[in-house]
């Protein structure tokens, strides 16, 4: 099992009242699941994606990530986890526009400290693996949203995670540049890799093994 | 990882241009203003000590209070001639003495090689024992140090002085004659040092041995511990020999040696262990210094203003940077979600504003090189560029640089690192960073320096203002001051004077042993007939002749002008009768008494002159008393024309037929009495300089600031303009924040602003009230130029077609 979550709440307080974003939630996941959140907008998919990606904070329950025990965990040692099992992609893509395509592959590599040899090779599979070698000095700005979604692709895989967390990784592309980004998705998932996506999309969710749909916090 | 930092530091700063031209132009004035200051504080270190002996030299000098000396205590550089000696014979640890009589300026000697007919007056002249060269370091170009001042009549000059006189040729062994008529002396030379040497509290011309006739007899004969405190008295300690300890063996010393001098003289006095590297620096209130000395206040003051300056600077840079967080913020949430924690963002941030302050620190050396002689001319300074690539100057220079980045990125490196990426990077959440409150905090303090510097600069120009329209008591417009520096001038004065009568637009003519505004030192202890002497009072004297009233234009109150005859008979000013108490209706029957040495004279009061100032503003009217002098030291000439080059040249000519071999020199009076001002001149002077470099940065940070703030505001510009809101609505509303800040800074500098000027002010004997409307025209000045700033971007954005912002959304 790579991670667990038990009666997991979290709240916000407005006007002296408890409003929950997230209400009991149970489920884990094994290694090697594709797993899609569904569920209307507001329902708490991307609070439940963050918290599993140790971005934010939930007030009640427990969540257990490769047999640690995420919530009383340090703020340090559980940065450490997520930084060495985990992989982010983000529908808005969120490259760092001042860095080229090969430095924002780099910069991970930079944060778990390899060395210089080391991040030059493990960047060049990346650019190979993508396609990507022309593009690699070229800056955000000057690639499609396909383009540099598959750069956010790749900078989530450089750092070789168990576990990609993708939210609506398609929602800024048209189809074609999204069957290709779901294509790629599944080929990681054959090859190994965890995968829970976020999405509105009832075709993106087909690619996936397993639904969670959610509704005003709850799972249904 | 610092490669990436850099080029991420490198990319950033050249993407936001507007934010980096703001903060680098800041920080690099800071910079220079501080690099300048730096400069100048450290040429100010560091005097005498290149003296050998520089820790065990000490200067005595007299504090002496408890005398009527018009209720200001006596703190002076100097003390009575036998103290010097007396205290190497009295202590083991006082291994060398030495004392220096420093003819003032105006007391120049007149100074000729003997074979020759050109004579100059020449300043700076030194009486001093031979032990002179034991105690200060010169290095000697030709002769040597030792024995050469022990013979009398020997006189050492300085290489400029050696070249002026002599050109290339050799000095040594020649003869000079000094001074004229019956006191003349003819001098050997046996010495000429090097005066490269600028960095010394002395700064002699000549020096001539204290063994020869004239002043120097005098000195060597007078036994009295109590008076005559004109003489500057130097000692070499033992080394490692306790100051402290001497200092309080002091008071004894002075009761064992003049008890029965310091009694008949009835005032309290003090002796003070001065070291001599201190001089330069801490010798406020410490008047008859030998050459002027800095202030170690002032150059706190100086960088105190540099810090400001960099401070604001750094303040533009802190608000620009949280301003303009939402712009990081995305790049902060990636990387914190690719595994940044919160220190190694904390260090990048903090990397690009030490980066940038470094930067500045680049620009700003050779700008400061180019500012130099501007700096010089403010600073009275004498610096080169050189100096600039100095250690010394270089090391605090970086830790400033340093320093700066890490307070200038602090704030922001600690907002920034905070910002969560949960709340960024679904992209759509404005993320608010720093409390808006802090920001206002800062901008306030910005304010409250450009308004406070205002202020400062206003009630300085008025004060110098003030001092210099003020009525002197005596008219210093046309009056031009002659020197009579022979004894063959001095002795042909009444020819002169008729002489001198006759020439066309001179109204009148006096003399003087003091031209008005001409500093007098000389005073004499007087009391009441019948009075205990010891109950004396201090007077100022000088002799003038008759006629000298009417010249300078002070009126009589009561009583008649001098007359030749005049021998016990004196003039007083009004101050001196209000010391004695004597009303003015009883003056002229008054006598004052003087009780010296327990000889007693006594003068008659004939006339009671009205007040005027014969020294500076900064003191008030002391009392003096004026005796006839048939033999003055100067011609006081009225005139009255435009053509001062013709009546120069006339009084030229009158002067040589009668005078030859005396030169012809003169001053205008009104010129000397400016001269009173030229500190605070000076002070003016940088303070404008320092509040425009305030204002200027801050306006640069409040441009950034509104080009910040209505960028953010483009939405709601554009609905309310859609919604009929006009242009002047919408400048209302970006500059009404800033006006309440303006405001409020107004309310905070006043009372800071009125407190350290009023204790400026207090310096002066004559000042002006400080009134509210200094305090109301400093912000108001503030206010037009704050809302010129932020109106040019108000209106820019006021005047933006409000479709264009509104699609964008």
């Amino acid at each position: 099992m790579l991670l667990q979550l038990k009666n997991i709440s979290k709240w916000v307080h407005s006007g002296g009242q408890k409003v929950f974003l997230l209400k009991d939630i149970n489920f884990w996941v094994n290694e090697g699941d594709f797993i899609s959140i569904m569920g209307p907008s507001g329902s708490g998919k991307s609070t439940l994606l963050n918290i599993i990606g140790m971005l934010d904070d939930f007030n009640e329950g427990e969540y257990t990530f490769l047999e640690e025990k995420v919530h009383s965990l340090k703020e340090k040692h559980r940065a450490n986890l997520y930084k060495q099992y985990i992989g982010f992609v983000f529908q808005a893509y969120h490259l760092i526009d001042e860095l080229t395509v090969k430095e924002n592959l780099e910069m991970p590599l930079l944060y778990k400290k390899h060395s210089a040899s080391e991040r030059k090779s493990l960047v060049a599979d990346m650019l190979d693996r993508f396609n990507i070698v022309g593009k690699k000095d070229l800056f955000p700005s000057q690639l499609s949203g396909g383009q540099q979604q598959l750069v956010g692709v790749a900078r989530a895989l450089i750092a070789s995670p168990k576990l990609i967390l993708a939210d609506e990784p398609t929602g800024n592309l048209n189809s074609k540049q999204g069957e290709e980004i779901m294509e790629i998705f599944t080929q990681l998932n054959k090859d190994g890799v965890t995968i829970i996506q976020v999405t509105h999309s009832e075709k993106n969710m087909a690619y996936g093994s397993r639904v969670i749909n959610l509704l005003d916090g709850k799972i249904e | 990882m610092l490669k990436n930092h850099l080029k991420i530091a490198w990319r950033s700063l050249t993407k936001n241009k507007l934010q980096t031209s703001i903060n680098l132009l800041g920080l690099t004035v800071g910079t220079v203003c501080c690099l300048s200051i730096i400069v100048y504080v450290v040429a100010q270190l560091g005097y005498d000590t290149h003296h050998e002996d520089a820790e065990s030299l000490y200067r005595i000098r007299t504090v002496i209070t408890g005398n009527g000396n018009g209720g200001a205590d006596f703190n002076s550089a100097t003390s009575s001639p036998p103290i010097a000696f007396a205290l190497k014979e009295d202590f083991p640890e006082v291994i060398e003495a030495c004392r220096i009589v420093y003819f003032g300026e105006g007391n120049d000697a007149l100074l000729r090689v003997q074979d020759s007919k050109e004579s100059y007056y020449e300043s700076r002249g030194y009486l001093a024992d031979p032990t002179f060269f034991n105690l200060f370091s010169y290095s000697f170009k030709e002769g040597n140090a030792s024995g050469a001042l022990v013979n009398p009549n020997t006189v050492v000059l300085s290489s400029t002085l050696a070249k002026k006189l002599f050109g290339e040729g050799q000095a040594l062994h020649k003869n000079l004659v000094l001074g004229s008529g019956e006191d003349q002396l003819i001098l050997t030379i046996t010495g000429v040092f090097e005066d490269n040497i600028t960095k010394s509290h002395l700064n002699p011309n000549y020096i001539l041995s204290m063994n020869s006739p004239g002043l120097g007899e005098f000195v060597r004969n007078e036994q009295n511990f109590a008076t005559q405190n004109f003489v500057h008295s130097y000692v070499k300690l033992l080394p490692g020999s306790n100051e402290n300890e001497l200092q309080q063996k002091l008071p004894i010393f002075l009761q064992n040696r003049g008890a029965q001098n310091l009694a008949e003289v009835g005032f309290d006095k003090a002796l003070l262990l001065q070291k001599v590297k201190d001089i330069h620096l801490y010798s406020k209130g410490i008047s008859n210094q030998i050459d002027t000395v800095s202030n170690i206040q002032y150059l706190y003051l100086l960088l105190i203003l540099a810090l400001f300056i960099q401070v604001v600077a750094c303040i533009n840079f802190i608000n620009l940077s949280t301003a303009r967080a939402n712009k990081r913020a995305k790049e902060i949430g990636v990387r914190k979600a690719v595994g940044a924690n919160r220190g190694s963002l904390i260090r990048q941030f903090l990397g690009e504003s030490i980066v940038l302050s470094l930067f500045a620190l680049v620009i700003s050396i050779p700008l400061t090189a180019l500012v130099l002689p501007f700096v010089n001319i403010l600073t009275k300074g004498n610096i080169h560029y050189t100096a600039l690539f100095d250690i010394k100057i270089l090391m605090p220079l970086l830790v400033l640089s340093i320093c700066s980045g890490l307070f200038a990125g602090a704030y922001p490196a600690l907002i920034l690192s905070a910002i969560k990426p949960v709340k960024v990077l679904k992209g759509t959440i404005n993320v608010s960073t720093g409390s808006g409150n802090f920001r206002k905090a800062l901008v306030v303090f910005q304010f409250i320096v450009s308004i406070a510097l205002i202020a400062a600069v206003i009630i300085v120009n008025k004060q110098v203002e003030y001092s210099q329209t003020k009525d002197m008591g005596f008219d210093k417009e046309n009056l031009i001051a002659i020197r009579l520096g022979t004894e063959e001038a001095i002795g042909k004065f009444d020819a002169l004077r008729s002489q001198i009568s006759t020439v066309s637009g001179v109204t009148d003519v006096a003399g003087s042993n003091h031209y008005p505004s001409e500093n007098i030192m000389n005073d004499l202890g007087l009391h009441l007939p019948g009075e205990n002497p010891a109950n004396q009072t201090l007077v100022k004297y000088n002799g003038v002749s008759d006629n000298y009233f009417k010249t300078v234009g002070t009126p009589l109150l009561v009583g008649r002008d001098l007359r030749a005859n005049d021998s016990t008979q004196v003039i007083v000013n009004k101050a001196t009768i209000d010391a004695f108490d004597i009303n003015i209706d009883n003056a002229l029957t008054s006598k004052l008494i003087q009780t010296y040495e327990g000889q007693t004279s006594v003068y008659e009061i004939v006339g009671v002159v009205a007040d005027y100032h014969f020294a500076s503003l900064k003191e008030s009217i002391a009392p003096i008393l004026l005796f006839n002098d048939n033999e003055p030291g100067w011609l006081i000439v009225k005139t009255e024309t435009t053509d001062f080059k013709t009546l120069l040249a006339n009084l030229d000519r009158s002067w040589t037929s009668i005078n030859p071999s005396t030169p012809f020199v003169y001053t205008f009076v009104d010129k000397e009495v400016g001269k009173l001002f030229v500190e605070e001149k000076r002070l003016s002077q940088i303070s404008i300089v320092f509040t425009c470099l305030a204002i200027l940065i801050s306006c640069l940070g409040l441009f950034g600031l509104i080009s910040f703030m209505a960028e953010q505001k483009k939405k709601e510009i554009g609905i309310r303009k859609v919604l009929g809101a006009s242009v002047g609505n919408v400048i209302k509303m970006l500059t009404k924040d800033f006006v309440q800040l303006v405001g409020i800074a107004l309310l905070i500098a006043t009372p800071l602003a009125y407190y350290y000027m009023e204790d400026w002010l207090q310096g002066f004997a004559y000042r002006i009230s400080i009134s509210w409307w200094v305090f109301a025209l400093a912000g108001a000045i503030t206010l037009c130029i704050t809302i010129l700033t932020v109106c040019v971007q108000a209106f820019n954005a006021a005047t933006a077609n409000p479709v264009k912002s509104l699609r964008t959304e």
